[in-house]
């Protein structure tokens, strides 16, 4: 038997279970990485023309996408970031935007949104836009939507992802906030922007 | 002889026996519904919805099966789900009222929906409502507009 037999297993077996131990230890866990949503500048219909969310700059905006034939969720929000308005003192107030989103073109017409929006609060603009446009625009929110239907006598129902977006001053997201958000954190949010 | 004395005593055994088989009482009358109220819409809006409370006070489990209003073309039954990070919302045949306990209707729960409205509806209307229970009773409440939610 060669001499060097025993020896070189010997080794063998040690940087073995070395490379091993390299290769099968449970690696450090990565932090769970969340992205913001890039967002970014759009351009919608409004019932007096084009609105882009760069004609707010310089203003805190409050976003929101939805949609009309939303009996709950959408009223709710609305009415938290009217009730957050109503908060804040007239010159806080001329600081800020809110802008409704509706991802139901098909129902929700300019016009329609027009009357909508302002019921909530009149800082409140309602826009839609063509399904590619808003395809695209939800995209960069992370906005998910989508159809529902049968099983209601409301036409269809639309199932939506449901926060609001704060953005700040140069239009970038600055955070999310639950659509039934208390009206004092949403005031707070908006505050400490048009600090900024 | 006999035989009247025996069918008077059998009758009258069946009766007594009846009594403990006593028909529950109808849902309309253990059923109470507080606090009821239809948010106020933007004008031209074609679905709102309604919210309460409903308290069963008795020892039977009940059902509140299904709404009608005069306000609108139709009125449904809806929960909400978050499902895959969007609000989903579904219509259900039934919302259970289990015995002795108060089921709410809240904004982002189970609601009662209203769809096609027939008109406008004005803050602080009263608008007649009938809510059916699974045995077939109903109740019918005075539900005012409320745009409370705005404030």
């Amino acid at each position: 038997m060669n001499k060097f037999l025993i020896p070189i297993s010997i080794l063998a077996v040690i940087g073995g279970l070395l490379i091993g131990s390299y290769l099968f230890s449970p690696k450090a866990p990565q932090p769970n990485i969340y992205v913001d949503p890039p967002g970014g500048d759009f351009t919608l219909k409004s019932d007096k023309g084009p609105v882009s969310l760069s004609d707010y700059e310089g203003k805190v905006v409050l976003l929101y996408f939805g949609y009309t034939y939303c009996p709950d969720v959408c009223p709710t929000a609305l009415a938290q970031i009217s009730s957050a308005f109503k908060v804040l003192t007239e010159d806080e107030l001329a600081g800020v935007q809110g802008i409704f989103i509706s991802i139901d073109p098909e129902r929700d017409t300019t016009k329609k949104l027009a009357t909508y929006a302002p019921f909530f609060h009149p800082k409140i603009i309602g826009v839609t836009g063509d399904k590619d446009n808003l395809a695209e625009i939800a995209k960069r929110y992370n906005v998910r939507y989508k159809k529902a239907e049968g099983a209601t006598a409301a036409d269809y129902l639309v199932d939506h992802t449901s926060f609001i977006f704060v953005l700040d001053k140069k239009g970038k997201i600055s955070t999310f906030l639950p659509h039934a958000v208390p009206v004092d954190m949403a005031v707070e949010t908006i505050r400490r922007l048009l600090a900024e | 002889m006999k035989i009247k004395y025996l069918v008077l005593s059998v009758l009258l055994s069946l009766s007594l026996s009846a009594c403990d088989r006593v028909a529950p009482e109808p849902s309309s009358q253990v059923v109470s519904i507080e606090d009821a109220y239809i948010r106020a819409m933007p004008s031209g809006q074609k679905v709102t919805a309604l919210f309460m409370v409903m308290h069963n006070s008795s020892d039977i489990d009940r059902q509140f099966v299904s709404a009608s209003s005069v306000a609108s073309d139709k009125v449904e039954l809806h929960e909400h789900k978050f499902v895959d990070g969007m609000m989903k919302m579904g219509q259900v045949k039934a919302i259970d009222l289990p015995k002795k306990s108060t089921a709410v209707l809240k904004p982002g729960g189970y609601h009662v929906m209203l769809i096609g409205l027939k008109k406008d509806l004005k803050v602080g209307e009263k608008v007649p409502v009938s809510f059916f229970f699974a045995d077939g009773t109903m109740l019918d409440v005075q539900v005012p507009v409320s745009n409370k939610y705005l404030k």
